[in-house]
C-alpha cells in the first residue's frame, strides 16, 4: 500500500496547522469533520456522511492515510498500516501499533467533494515525562479483614522497583507496633512480575503450615481477632533511583482461617438478561486470589467456544464481573474454572494448601464447569 | 510433603522434609490453562516447514510460536524481490522512525515465495514484536497476527532474565562502548539461536540455564508440550578447547554417511556433525568436528543446488560466505585435540581454514540474513557496502552480486 505524499510546499501548510493544533483534537473549519488522536491508542476518525456507500476494506486508505513526517524529502513513503472501519458516520483508522509519543504524523484526507484533491492535517501524541513517579498503586487483597492463614500480598507499583531489597522495606507489625521479623519468606530471587511492577509477598509457608518446625517455634504470623499493619517504607527506590517518598500502610484485622477447599456450590451466580450487555456477576464465599482469578475463569457457549469480553474484580475480591463484548444471546453458557484457582490462603479446587495432593497426583481434570442458561 | 504456591507467572515448589521447608524456586508456568497462544513478546529466528507453518523464536517469553500460513498458494509467475532501505519502509508502516526498527530474521514461504520478516519496534521495555512480509509485487505488509491460527510451546530450562553476557575486550585492549552494551544482554536472548524443521520435528539450538549451557532441543510438531533437551559439546580447533557453553549458530539436517545428521556451525567457526539418533532427552552429545571455517560468526546455512550438486551456503557476519559441497562432508575425518599442536590458532595460522569447508566466495555487501528464493536465486537482507543502506534484494546463487556498487571496464562506454 505504497502511496505518494506531496512534499515541500505542503509542509509549510502542515507546520501552520501544527501550530494551530497543539492539543485540541477536532477540526471542523473545513467541509469535513476530523477527529485526531491525543493518546497512543487513539484513532483517526473522518466524518463520511457526505460519502455514501464507502467500503472501508477497499477505499479506506484512499480517504484517510497517515504518514510519519520525515525531515526533508517525503516522497514515495508507505502509509502507516492498520484497520479501517466504519463506525456510525465516521471512517475510523486504527494503526496496528500504537502511535509513538513525540512523533509527528501527517493525515492525508481525500476531500469528499472533489475526486483528486487532498488536504493534510498533522498531529502528535505528547511526550510523557521521561519517567513516571514511583508510588504504591495497590495492595491486594484489598479487604480489611483477612483470614488467619493468608498466604500472600500483591504489591503493585507505578514504576519497576529495585529488586533484592523488598524485605528491607516491608514490615509487618502487630497492634502494639512489634515487628515480626520472620513473617515473610526470604528468597534469593524475589517474586516480581516481568515488568518489575508487582511483587508477590509470601508469608513464610512454615508459619502457616501446621506441624512444621517454624510454625511450632514462632507460631503463626497472623492470629485471629488481632489487628496488624503492613508497612512499605518511603525510602524504597525504583530502578531509576526515585524513592517512593511516602510511607504506605495497610491496616487489617485477622478473621477465621480458610480451612475448606473451594466449592463451586458456594458461589452465587447472578445471570444477566438476554440481549443486554449486563455483567454476569459471580459472588465468592471468600476472598479470592487477585492475580489468579483474572486468568483462571472464562466463559464459553454451549459448544465450548470462548465468549469474548472483559473481567472486573470488585468489592474486595469477592465479586467477579464478566462484561461480554457482544450482547448476551439466549442459550446455554458455561463458567469454566481452572481447578488451580486459589483463594487468598492458597486453597484451590483440588484441596487445601497444606493438604494438597502431590504434584504427580494432581494431573487430573483441570476444568470445572458451572452451567447457566439465559 | 510437597506443595505448590503459585501466582499467574510462576510456581514455587515447596518440599517439607523432616519438618523443615526446602524451597525449589520459582519455575515459569508452562501448561497455561488459557486456550489462547502464549503471549508473543518478541519474534526472532524464523523457520518455515515445507507445508508453510512459520516457526518464530520468542526469547523474551521463552517460547516458540507456530503461525499457520499453509493456505498460501504457489506463485504463478517468477518474481524477484527488491526493497531498498527496508528498515525505513518498515518504520513507515509501523508509524515509527528507522532507528526504532530492528529486523531479526527473514524466511521465504516455501510455496508463495513471499518473504516474512521478524521485527522489533522500539527498544528496551517499550520493544514490541511485529511480523512483516514482502509480497511478490514487492509490497510491504504488516501481518495482522491476531487473525492467524497460532500455537505455542513454552521451553523448559530457559535462562532467567538476570544473568548477562561476560564483558571482555580483545587482545589486551579494554572493552569498547559496544562491548559494554553487549555485556548487558541477558543470556536469555540466546535461548533460541537457530531452528531447523525436519520431518515433523523442530530442532532448536540455544543455551539453557545450566552450566553446560549449549543445548539442542527436539520438539515434535504439532506442539504437544513435549521437548527433549540434549547437551552438546565439541572440540573447537581455533581455541584448542572442548567447549560446551556457546550455542550452535546455524544448522541443517542432511544425510551424511547414510544417516540423518545435523550439519552445524559455531562461532569462530567450527563445522560439526551430530547424528539425530543421539539427540535424546538429557543426553550429553559429543559433536564430530570435521572442519573450521576460520574466525567470525556464522549467520545462516542454506541448502541449495549448484549445477545439480547439493551445496550449503554459509553466511558469516565477519567474512565472505562459503559454498560447501555436501559431498565433501561424506566420510569426512573427525578430528580431536590429538590431531593438532597445542595452542590457539587464528586465521593466519597455516592450518586455517581447515577441513571440507568448501570455497569462500564474493558477495554483494554484507548479508545479514539470507534464504533461498527459488532454484536460481537467494533473497538476502544486505547491508550495502557503499551507502550503508539496508536492502532486501535478490541475488543469483551462481553469481551473488549486483552491479550498482562497482565501476569496471564494462561500465565505461567504448
Amino acid at each position: 500500500m505504497k502511496q505518494r505524499i506531496p512534499c515541500l510546499d505542503s509542509w509549510l501548510h502542515i507546520l501552520i496547522v501544527l501550530l494551530m493544533a497543539s492539543h485540541s483534537a477536532v477540526f471542523s473549519q473545513t467541509p469535513y469533520h476530523l477527529v485526531l488522536p491525543n493518546e497512543v491508542n487513539g484513532t483517526v476518525q473522518l466524518n463520511i456522511s457526505a460519502i455514501p456507500g464507502l467500503n472501508p476494506e477497499k477505499s479506506g486508505y484512499e480517504y484517510v492515510s497517515v504518514f510519519v513526517q520525515h525531515e526533508g524529502e517525503a516522497d514515495g513513503s508507505y502509509a502507516v498500516q492498520g484497520r479501517h472501519t466504519i463506525e456510525g458516520e465516521y471512517l475510523v483508522f486504527a494503526p496496528y501499533f500504537p502511535w509513538e509519543r513525540g512523533m509527528i504524523y501527517v493525515v492525508r484526507i481525500k476531500d469528499p467533494d472533489t475526486d483528486h484533491s487532498y488536504s493534510y492535517r498533522s498531529f502528535q501524541v505528547a511526550k510523557k515525562p521521561a519517567i513516571d513517579k514511583a508510588e504504591v498503586v495497590a495492595i491486594y487483597p484489598s479487604a480489611s479483614e483477612l483470614p488467619e492463614n493468608l498466604l500472600r500480598f500483591y504489591l503493585y507499583f507505578n514504576t519497576p522497583m529495585k529488586k533484592g531489597q523488598a524485605l528491607e522495606h516491608i514490615e509487618l507489625t502487630d497492634a502494639s507496633g512489634n515487628i515480626d521479623e520472620h513473617a515473610f519468606m526470604e528468597f534469593k530471587q524475589e517474586l516480581w512480575s516481568p515488568d518489575g511492577k508487582r511483587l508477590t509477598l509470601l508469608f513464610d509457608p512454615g508459619r502457616i503450615k501446621r506441624g512444621v518446625s517454624t510454625n511450632m517455634e514462632l507460631g503463626p504470623a497472623l492470629l485471629e481477632g488481632k489487628r496488624y499493619q503492613l508497612h512499605i517504607s518511603a525510602a524504597w527506590q525504583d530502578v531509576y533511583g526515585q524513592e517512593l517518598f511516602v510511607k504506605t500502610t495497610k491496616d487489617f484485622v485477622v478473621g477465621k482461617a480458610y480451612r475448606q477447599s473451594i466449592n463451586l456450590q458456594d458461589w452465587g451466580i447472578h445471570k444477566p438478561a438476554a440481549n443486554s450487555y449486563d455483567p454476569l456477576r459471580i459472588h465468592f464465599d471468600r476472598i479470592m486470589d487477585h492475580a489468579l482469578v483474572q486468568s483462571m475463569v472464562q466463559i464459553e457457549d454451549g459448544e465450548q467456544n470462548l465468549i469474548p469480553g472483559h473481567w472486573e474484580i470488585s468489592e474486595q475480591e469477592q465479586w467477579l464481573l464478566f462484561i461480554p463484548a457482544q450482547a448476551w444471546q439466549k442459550g446455554r453458557y458455561q463458567i469454566v474454572i481452572d481447578s488451580r484457582l486459589e483463594d487468598v490462603a492458597g486453597n484451590n479446587l483440588q484441596g487445601l494448601l497444606d493438604q494438597k495432593q502431590t504434584k504427580e497426583e494432581n494431573q487430573g481434570d483441570t476444568r470445572h464447569v458451572i452451567d447457566f442458561d439465559i | 510433603m510437597y506443595m505448590e504456591i503459585r501466582d499467574d507467572a510462576c510456581v514455587i515448589h515447596v518440599l517439607i522434609l523432616n519438618e523443615r521447608i526446602i524451597i525449589n524456586m520459582c519455575s515459569m508456568i508452562t501448561g497455561t490453562f488459557s486456550p489462547n497462544p502464549h503471549e508473543i513478546q518478541s519474534l526472532g529466528v524464523l523457520e518455515f516447514s515445507e507445508e508453510g507453518i512459520l516457526f518464530a523464536g520468542d526469547n523474551t517469553s521463552g517460547a516458540i510460536h507456530a503461525f499457520d500460513f499453509t493456505a498460501e498458494s504457489k506463485a504463478t509467475d517468477p518474481f524477484e524481490i527488491y526493497v531498498y532501505n527496508i528498515d525505513a519502509q518498515i518504520a513507515a508502516v509501523l508509524g515509527t522512525s528507522q532507528a526504532n526498527v530492528q529486523i531479526n530474521d527473514i524466511a521465504v514461504h516455501p510455496k508463495s515465495g513471499e518473504v516474512y520478516l521478524s521485527v522489533t519496534r522500539g527498544h528496551g521495555m517499550d520493544a514490541v514484536a511485529a511480523l512483516a512480509k514482502v509480497d511478490v509485487a514487492n509490497q510491504l505488509h504488516i501481518v495482522e497476527v491476531s487473525t492467524l491460527t497460532i500455537t505455542s510451546q513454552v521451553l523448559n530450562k530457559v535462562p532467567d532474565g538476570e544473568k548477562r553476557i561476560a564483558l571482555r575486550g580483545v587482545a589486551g585492549s579494554p572493552p569498547t562502548k559496544k562491548d559494554i552494551a553487549k555485556s548487558k544482554w541477558p543470556l536469555r536472548m540466546l535461548s533460541i539461536v537457530a531452528m531447523e524443521y525436519h520431518q515433523g520435528e523442530l530442532f532448536v539450538s540455544g543455551i539453557s540455564n545450566e552450566e553446560f549451557s549449549s543445548v539442542l532441543r527436539r520438539i515434535p510438531y504439532p506442539f504437544k508440550g513435549e521437548e527433549s533437551i540434549s547437551k552438546v559439546e565439541m572440540y573447537h580447533i581455533v581455541h584448542d578447547n572442548y567447549e560446551s557453553r556457546a550455542p550452535i549458530r546455524s544448522m541443517v539436517v542432511k544425510q551424511i554417511d547414510d544417516i540423518d545428521q545435523l550439519v552445524a556451525a559455531y562461532t569462530c567457526s567450527p563445522l560439526v556433525l551430530i547424528p539425530l539418533d543421539e539427540l535424546q532427552n538429557e543426553a550429553k552429545v559429543s559433536a564430530r568436528t570435521i572442519g573450521d571455517m576460520g574466525n567470525g560468526q556464522p549467520i545462516d546455512m542454506v541448502p541449495f543446488s549448484l549445477n545439480g550438486e547439493e551445496m550449503l551456503y554459509v553466511t558469516n557476519n565477519s567474512r565472505s560466505p562459503l559454498v560447501i559441497p555436501v559431498r565433501g562432508l561424506q566420510h569426512a575425518k573427525v578430528v580431536t585435540d590429538q590431531d593438532f599442536e597445542r595452542g590457539g590458532k587464528v586465521d593466519l595460522h597455516p592450518m586455517m581454514p581447515f577441513g571440507p569447508i568448501g570455497k569462500s566466495i564474493m558477495f554483494t555487501g554484507a548479508s545479514l540474513r539470507i534464504d533461498l528464493l527459488n532454484e536460481r536465486q537467494f533473497v538476502s537482507l544486505n547491508r550495502d557496502a557503499e551507502s550503508g543502506s539496508l536492502d532486501l534484494e535478490t541475488v543469483f546463487t551462481k553469481f551473488p552480486f549486483r552491479m550498482h556498487n562497482i565501476i569496471g571496464e564494462f561500465d565505461i562506454p567504448r
